[in-house]
């Protein structure tokens, strides 16, 4: 099974030193990989930083075998990418703003963009202005746009922030089914920890700006723990555990 | 379509959806082609041809050049940069198989070929309102009005390439067009009190056009500035995208 995703020593601290420290982790074609913690744990600056949106002080990012820095077109060629709120230009329409998006991906049939709006359920407002939108329908419009150019790879940043249940549960599926039929890999961040069990087939636990597990979900939990939240407290307290000790 | 091309059109769009360029480019005929018409009733009120036809389209680009375009450039620069970081909307380019330098770049080619643009836009209206105005017209005239207006170009697109640099510094489009807006007024105000400072400012050259038109023109000078502007062009681009590609978001 090929890498797609590598992430080798990833650390970036911020003013008030916080930040990510010594990040380390691959993600293989195929995969659903949840990137769960807590608020301010680290995932949306370790998220930014391969999308080339920050920049780490140490540590790469190599997405398809590319460095993100270092070769930033190559890397993101086949990524969709929605991190933390869907933006998109409300002056426009809906429908406008993906064909502006499809114009960086030559071989994408003109199709495509009825397709992603069907996909998300918004093809009766596609004529609409964003800014008329709700909060829900413009993350089904900045989903739409991430998987627009038909990515091999899905960065998603809490893609179901503000959304009621019923788009919470219209978005899973959609990410099931696109990983179900299309294979498409996902790396998707959350500090729902229900959304992570059904959707993710691998773990990284985020705290405090490290990794303290990560794994294939069964493996992780192995018996002991009966749940992601039981296992993510667990961790946490050894966590404490080991920096009281030193 | 390489991806440059494709956000220079992407560009182009998101400026011809803005309800103040649509606004700008009207007000940009209407000035021309209305203070055409004033002037010539004006004129014939007082029986005077102070302004002839000839020399309506040059008259009107100096007014252009010093007060109307380089709002717009200032806006359009703000717009671009600052507005889009202050939405947030710049993620969206940022995170596509793009690098920074093209989208600095296709931003930047943009804005000159929307400068480009109310030129054009300008040089029609006022040709239309020169006819309304006494005085022969010669091809001479003409030739000299696409000459004028295509020479206004450069310390046009000079100005919008330190619009650019500027924009780098603000998050928000308010911020960035006050500023340079303020900047702008400073330079030309202190041009009539440090004269020869003020040959080191582009703001100093946006009546560049007039060299052009001198019987016999000013080669050395005309050439000296052209090549002021340009470096200062190449030196603002530079610096505005070391910025921009520092940017975090």
């Amino acid at each position: 099974m090929d890498t797609i995703v590598e992430i080798e020593g990833l650390t970036k601290t911020f003013r008030n030193r916080r930040g990510i420290r010594d990040i380390s982790l691959s993600v293989r074609r195929g995969d659903v990989y949840g990137f769960f913690g807590p608020n301010g744990a680290g995932k949306t600056t370790v998220m930014k930083i391969m999308a080339g949106l920050s920049r780490a002080d140490r540590g790469k990012v190599r997405l398809f075998g590319h460095d993100v820095a270092a070769n930033y077109e190559q890397a993101m060629a086949k990524v969709g990418v929605l991190i933390e709120t869907a933006e998109a230009y409300g002056y426009m329409s809906g429908r406008k703003n993906l064909e502006m998006a499809a114009r960086f991906y030559p071989g994408l049939p003109a199709s495509r963009v009825d397709e992603v709006l069907e996909l998300v359920g918004l093809s009766n407002v596609q004529r609409e202005r964003v800014d008329q939108y709700s909060l829900g329908m413009k993350q089904r419009l900045g989903l739409a746009a991430a998987v627009l150019s038909k990515p091999e790879l899905l960065v998603l940043d809490e893609p179901t922030n503000g959304l009621d249940i019923e788009g919470t549960v219209h978005i899973r599926e959609i990410i099931l089914r696109l990983a179900r039929e299309e294979r498409t890999t996902f790396f998707l961040s959350s500090h729902l920890v229900h959304e992570m069990e059904l959707m993710c087939n691998r773990i990284g636990i985020l705290h405090e700006g490290k990794l303290i597990r990560e794994g294939p979900r069964s493996e992780l939990l192995g018996g002991r723990f009966a749940t992601l939240e039981e296992l993510f407290l667990h961790e946490v307290r050894e966590e404490r555990r080991a920096i009281a000790h030193v | 379509m390489s991806s440059l091309f494709a956000n220079v059109l992407n560009e182009l769009s998101k400026i011809a959806y803005r309800k103040k360029t649509w606004f700008f480019l009207a007000a940009t005929l209407l000035l021309s082609i209305g203070g055409g018409l004033l002037l010539a009733n004006a004129q014939s009120g007082f029986g005077i041809g102070a302004v002839t036809s000839g020399d309506y389209p040059i008259k009107l680009l100096g007014l252009f050049t010093v007060f109307f375009l380089p709002l717009f450039v200032f806006m359009g620069a703000a717009d671009l940069f600052s507005g889009e970081q202050g939405d947030r909307t710049m993620k969206i380019l940022l995170t596509r198989p793009l690098s920074r330098f093209k989208v600095f770049a296709s931003k930047q080619i943009s804005l000159c070929l929307v400068i480009a643009a109310y030129l054009i836009l300008a040089l029609v209206g006022s040709a239309i309102a020169s006819l309304f105005l006494s005085g022969g017209l010669t091809p001479n005239a003409v030739l000299d009005w696409a000459v004028a207006y295509g020479a206004a170009f450069v310390p046009l697109a000079a100005l919008s390439f330190i619009a650019v640099f500027l924009a780098q510094f603000f998050s928000t489009a308010s911020g960035a067009l006050t500023v340079s807006l303020l900047l702008y007024v400073a330079a030309k105000a202190g041009a009539l009190f440090f004269p020869q400072a003020s040959s080191y400012s582009p703001a100093t050259y946006l009546d560049w056009h007039t060299l052009w038109l001198g019987n016999p023109m000013a080669m050395g000078q005309t050439l000296n500035v052209f090549m002021f502007l340009v470096a200062c062009s190449i030196l603002f681009f530079t610096a505005g995208f070391y910025f921009f590609d520092k940017k975090e978001l």
